[in-house]
């Protein structure tokens, strides 16, 4: 009797995990080992047989100076792309929580960006910096001269940064208006009555308070920026002369419009280990941190 | 004394108000700029973008543009449509029981593998599963096809919904399905008669998060549905505007069509969105 029990509860169990489970496998693990896989062999996409090479796709990444400008342009994007999102997110909300009845027309439109698609977001942006653009309608009738902000090398990188940033900055703000509203506000009060001014206040009671908000917003930009996509593929395809391509624009490019099929599989499985050992580091470092912090 | 403070904080406050305008103006200028002149004739768009001209506006932009080659309207709407519900419904059912056995059960070795394989989902690049998967659906004869992008949804965001409703479920007294047990209940009626009438906000919260991410994902839909019958708005966007990229009377109607429904459903929900995807950014 106790056994049939058993048996029974688990079977329940199962049911209740497998579908889940089952769709998860099929459609993320198992791609994700045949692409690994697929990175030891020569394949073009079309063809039947594969011919095995061994590390030939691996080696071939190291010295290929594209995938090397790639990954210089992703970090570009990455690392002052994190700070940035995250020191301007974090002013924000702290404005943001000033009280005043401007402050929720604010967060409105801070925030409304985050709901548009990156691909929209992308073009509404070509259309304002591109060489007859909008913006340039207005240089040229105040007699200044136009700027090709997206056909140049220096500009074109900066431009899709400040695009992102403009995208992500308003839900970063959010996470750290949540973070900042939890901070019980007595605190405030007994730091002011011991004399402490406001940017001693920010040291000692906001900062701390606000490292679980920190460490999220950190991760998720961190790992959002090491794959971008939509906007420099709509607003430059790359260009000019690769100076906007990341690893991801790179990876599809030469997997489905090169038919190199199994060279792309060895980019996306570096793109992989590189984004997980980082955010592994990431996470395991800022968790520290947040209990560094609060104790 | 008091008069000089009081001057002081009314000039900060006098500071900090125009930087917060000089941004939201930063955040609302392209916005503003796309909407009318989705409605401005070619030259008036060119003579001043900001301009609101009312005698000469005209739905002339949007008009042709609802049904063209590229785009059709009711095609991008309806397979977004169908791809965000079908998605967000068919996620929310699986990773809520999912959720619900993994965060009973976490302590025990198998969970913890596959504790381990939802985390490596988390920071997959997508790149890393379309090649692969381009092979097993056109194999399964479900590539170009709606269903081959639902597919892979449902796989994609189940590790973000595992987690995220695991995480509210721990903060629910595993005493509640002690005392389901002693009277006779099993899991499964456990789940869905006491646990999940409790998950209200969570499934509020991953529901909004994955509405959001699909509607306005591109890639994955790019790769998948290529050049069939099907495309979803966000692709709509790239075929339509691709071919005229200075026919700017044209690209601003076509953003319009875009982020129209966006803007409604902001409008209309925006506390839930802003509480919905806080709350899910912090506890996931």
């Amino acid at each position: 009797m106790p056994k049939s029990r058993i048996n029974q509860s688990s079977l329940w169990r199962v049911l209740l995990v497998l579908p889940g489970l089952a769709i998860y496998l099929a459609m993320i693990i198992v791609p994700i080992l045949m692409c690994l896989y697929l990175g030891f062999f020569d394949w073009n996409g079309i063809r039947e047989n594969l011919s095995f090479v061994g590390l030939d796709n691996f080696w071939r990444a190291i010295i290929d100076r594209e995938f090397q400008n790639s990954l210089k342009t992703t970090l570009f994007f990455t690392i002052p792309g994190t700070l940035l999102v995250n020191l301007l997110g974090l002013f924000l909300a702290i404005l943001i929580n000033r009280p005043g009845w401007l402050s929720k027309f604010y967060r409105s439109s801070f925030f409304f960006p985050v709901l548009i698609s990156t691909v929209a977001i992308g073009f509404i942006w070509k259309a304002l910096l591109s060489y007859n653009g909008m913006i340039n309608v207005f240089l040229v009738g105040w007699n200044l001269e136009a700027i090709d902000f997206l056909g140049s090398v220096v500009l074109a990188p900066w431009a899709i940064l400040f695009v992102n940033i403009w995208h992500d900055v308003g839900f970063i703000a959010l996470l750290y208006l949540a973070g900042l509203q939890a901070i019980p506000k007595d605190l405030y009060d007994s730091a002011a009555i011991d004399g402490a001014n406001s940017w001693q206040q920010f040291r000692a009671i906001t900062f701390p308070w606000l490292a679980p908000a920190l460490t999220s917003s950190v991760i998720i930009i961190f790992t959002a920026y090491m794959r971008m996509y939509d906007i420099p593929f709509v607003m430059t395809s790359g260009g000019p002369g690769g100076a906007t391509q990341t690893l991801a624009i790179q990876t599809i490019r030469v997997a489905f419009n090169q038919n190199q099929f199994s060279y792309g599989a060895s980019l996306a499985m570096y793109m992989l280990v590189l984004i997980g050992v980082i955010s592994i580091v990431l996470t395991h470092y800022l968790r520290k941190r947040e209990d560094q912090l609060i104790n | 004394m008091k008069t000089a403070v009081l001057i002081r904080d009314r000039a900060t406050s006098f500071f900090l108000n125009s930087v917060m305008m000089v941004a939201t103006l930063l955040f609302l200028v392209p916005i503003y700029i796309t909407i009318v002149n989705a409605f401005k004739t070619k030259v008036d768009i060119l003579t001043s973008p900001m301009d609101l001209p009312f005698d000469r506006l005209t739905l002339n932009n949007l008009a042709r543009n609802i049904d063209s080659e590229q785009f059709n309207l009711l095609i991008g709407y309806g397979t977004s449509l169908v791809l965000a519900t079908v998605t967000t419904l068919l996620v929310l059912i699986t990773a809520s029981m999912f959720s619900y056995v993994l965060s009973r059960r976490r302590q025990q070795i198998g969970y913890q593998y596959i504790y381990l394989l939802l985390l490596l989902g988390m920071m997959l690049p997508v790149q890393a599963i379309l090649l692969p998967i381009v092979k097993i659906l056109s194999l399964v004869k479900l590539m170009s096809t709606v269903w081959g992008v639902l597919l892979v949804y449902i796989g994609w965001y189940m590790p973000f919904a595992v987690f995220t409703m695991a995480g509210y479920i721990g903060t629910i007294s595993p005493q509640l399905d002690e005392a389901a047990l002693i009277d006779g209940a099993n899991e499964w009626q456990i789940f869905f008669k006491v646990i999940l009438p409790l998950m209200g906000p969570v499934i509020a919260s991953v529901a909004i998060y994955i509405i959001v991410w699909t509607w306005n994902d591109f890639v994955t839909p790019f790769i998948i549905l290529g050049s069939g019958d099907f495309y979803t708005v966000t692709m709509g966007i790239y075929r339509a505007i691709g071919q005229y990229t200075q026919r700017w009377e044209d690209v601003f109607a076509i953003l319009l069509f875009a982020i129209g429904p966006m803007i409604v459903m902001f409008l209309f929900m925006q506390r839930h969105f802003m509480s919905g995807l806080t709350a899910g950014a912090l506890k996931g």
